[in-house]
């Protein structure tokens, strides 16, 4: 987690590599959804990089489009190449961790190794057993969260530099969650890269360098989680003040009782801690995505 | 991915074994009662120009009929290659293949797949072990059938005309294969392909019933009318169908490497 501070310290800030460059990405489905609209991120090299949204925002397109699974508008590039070209060096986890259901974990390891390049199989014993799983029973038996710590074995046991888990703790109790943050976060120490979507913004907060905030197709935020606390304040003000002529904020919403605004902008937030009733908050992850998003719901 | 394949056809590739050698054993446990059978469907010329067209197809001529009596190769010919094991070929490929992709689709397995593997190497790390499967279970029923009768003493030889016989079947396996493939690729669900293949094996005969249409039902020559009637090797159906099949198996994988998923 302290690795963005050491790249500052030395300097090289700003001119990491980029392991995946995603520019002007849109996707509209046959049906004439849009779920992708036009975003632009970058995942440098040696981060843990989180992609945040309410269901619908576009994170699993996204996803989907790095991978190649979809048609897109827009330039991909991963390791500055098509993904078709750097596959062996991309692991990924999906959103549904369906595996053969009619083989044993001891079996998956065996076909796993004929299947998927650079593929360890003495690791993903490792992982199997960390996570207790049963080497000779049918996955058709297993609970969610043994097929989710399945699928992450195999995948971990993929000696790949970008790791992309779509709701990575999906189906796990909070001990095993932990435990695979923790080797998520190992990963980004080993010096591999990993893209990461949840719905648990504690978690993110937990493991996350940078977060790009999704929403209806397009990314409201983008930027690094410990620049939050630094440059951010919510302002909760009463329903009848009235926001100064040259106010930035990122977002603004009323409810029934206070205005609320999320704002980073130097002169606002001198301005609003002079206005009366005005309450400043330090917003954590939690409140900051809660609070951008909410006023882009009800702006 | 031979071996994954093998695992996931595991159970099918035992119930049609099983089918298909329980369905050998009949065959040739009958043999020696087949004059007593022929005895009671006597129908006299008189009788038989009464039936129905349907009825008298399913009977055959006459004459052939007394054949297989005195013919140990004609009634294999006849009794295993045209009916029981030939019959069966388009329904044994439909239940092999259809869920060769539908169900990787189905069950959201094929993310595993298309992270690990290019489109192309996919395709055919799925096609080419599956055909295996399939032809190394249709070239075992093709060959055994006759070794089996020579073994029990009766008059049967690898002739031009059951080679013949053998090539048309291997070549309408892979037909089938490559166009139950292409539907197990189009289709998401693991119903469609099944419907789409039994429309497809129940309908092509439908064709037989225009001048103009009969050739494009495959089952003449599948069953191998001209081998068993004239003797001779169908070589311009082999050569069209083999053309065919090639033209489909491309359009699977171009259907595959375009497909979203």
């Amino acid at each position: 987690m302290g690795r963005r501070i050491s790249e500052k310290e030395n300097g090289t800030f700003g001119t990491e590599k980029k392991v995946l460059m995603i520019k002007g990405l849109d996707k509209v489905y046959k049906g004439g959804v849009h779920a992708v609209k036009g975003i632009d991120f970058n995942v440098n090299e040696g981060e843990v990089h989180a992609l945040l949204g309410p269901n619908g925002a576009g994170k699993t397109t996204t996803i989907k489009s790095a991978l190649g699974f979809i048609h897109y508008q827009g330039e991909i590039k991963v390791f500055n190449e098509a993904i078709d070209d750097v596959r062996p060096n991309v692991a990924f986890v999906p959103e549904d961790k369906s595996f053969y259901e009619f083989m044993t974990p001891e079996i998956a390891i065996k076909v796993c190794t004929r299947i998927v390049d650079q593929f360890d199989p003495n690791m993903a014993f490792d992982f199997m057993r960390r996570f207790s799983l049963p080497m000779k029973k049918k996955i058709k038996g297993f609970s969610h969260g043994m097929k989710t710590s399945l699928y992450l074995s195999l995948c971990l046991a993929q000696k790949a530099s970008l790791y992309i888990f779509d709701e990575p703790t999906w189906g796990l109790d909070p001990i095993r969650r932990d435990d695979v943050l923790e080797i998520i976060r190992n990963l980004v120490i080993d010096g591999k890269t990993v893209l990461y979507t949840s719905h648990i913004i504690s978690e993110v907060e937990k493991i996350a360098d940078r977060i790009s905030i999704l929403f209806d197709g397009r990314i409201l935020f983008s930027g690094y989680t410990d620049d939050i606390k630094a440059n951010f304040r919510i302002f909760y003000l009463p329903l009848d003040y009235r926001l100064p002529d040259k106010c930035g904020f990122l977002s603004s919403q009323k409810d029934r009782e206070k205005r609320v605004i999320l704002t980073a902008d130097e002169e606002t937030i001198r301005s609003l801690r002079q206005a009366e009733q005005a309450e400043e908050v330090v917003p954590n992850l939690e409140m900051f995505f809660q609070t951008l998003l909410r006023g882009k719901q009800y702006a | 991915m031979l071996k994954k394949t093998m695992m996931e056809m595991q159970f099918r590739i035992v119930l049609f074994v099983l089918f298909f050698v329980l369905m050998l054993v009949v065959l040739i446990a009958t043999r020696p009662f087949i004059d007593e059978i022929m005895a009671q469907m006597n129908f006299d010329s008189e009788q038989m120009k009464n039936l129905p067209d349907f009825f008298k197809n399913i009977l055959a001529e006459t004459s052939q009929l007394s054949k297989m009596v005195e013919d140990d190769q004609f009634f294999l010919l006849s009794q295993w290659y045209s009916k029981n094991f030939g019959q069966f070929l388009p329904l044994f490929v439909l239940i092999m293949v259809f869920p060769m992709f539908s169900k990787e689709v189905d069950k959201g397995t094929i993310f595993f797949l298309l992270s690990k593997k290019n489109r192309p190497a996919i395709f055919w790390g799925k096609v080419i072990p599956g055909y295996m499967v399939v032809m190394g279970i249709t070239l075992f029923f093709v060959f055994i059938a006759p070794i089996v009768m020579m073994l029990s003493g009766y008059s049967v030889a690898f002739t031009p005309q059951l080679l013949a016989m053998i090539v048309q079947q291997l070549i309408s396996v892979t037909f089938f294969y490559a166009l139950f493939l292409l539907f197990s690729i189009v289709f998401n669900d693991q119903i469609k392909p099944v419907l789409a293949g039994i429309l497809v094996a129940f309908g092509l005969p439908f064709f037989s019933m225009f001048e103009g249409t009969k050739w494009l039902n495959p089952y003449p020559y599948i069953l191998g009318q001209s081998v068993v009637t004239k003797g001779t090797f169908d070589g311009v159906y082999s050569v069209g169908l083999l053309a065919l099949t090639a033209v489909i198996l491309w359009l699977g994988l171009e259907v595959f490497k375009k497909k979203e998923f």
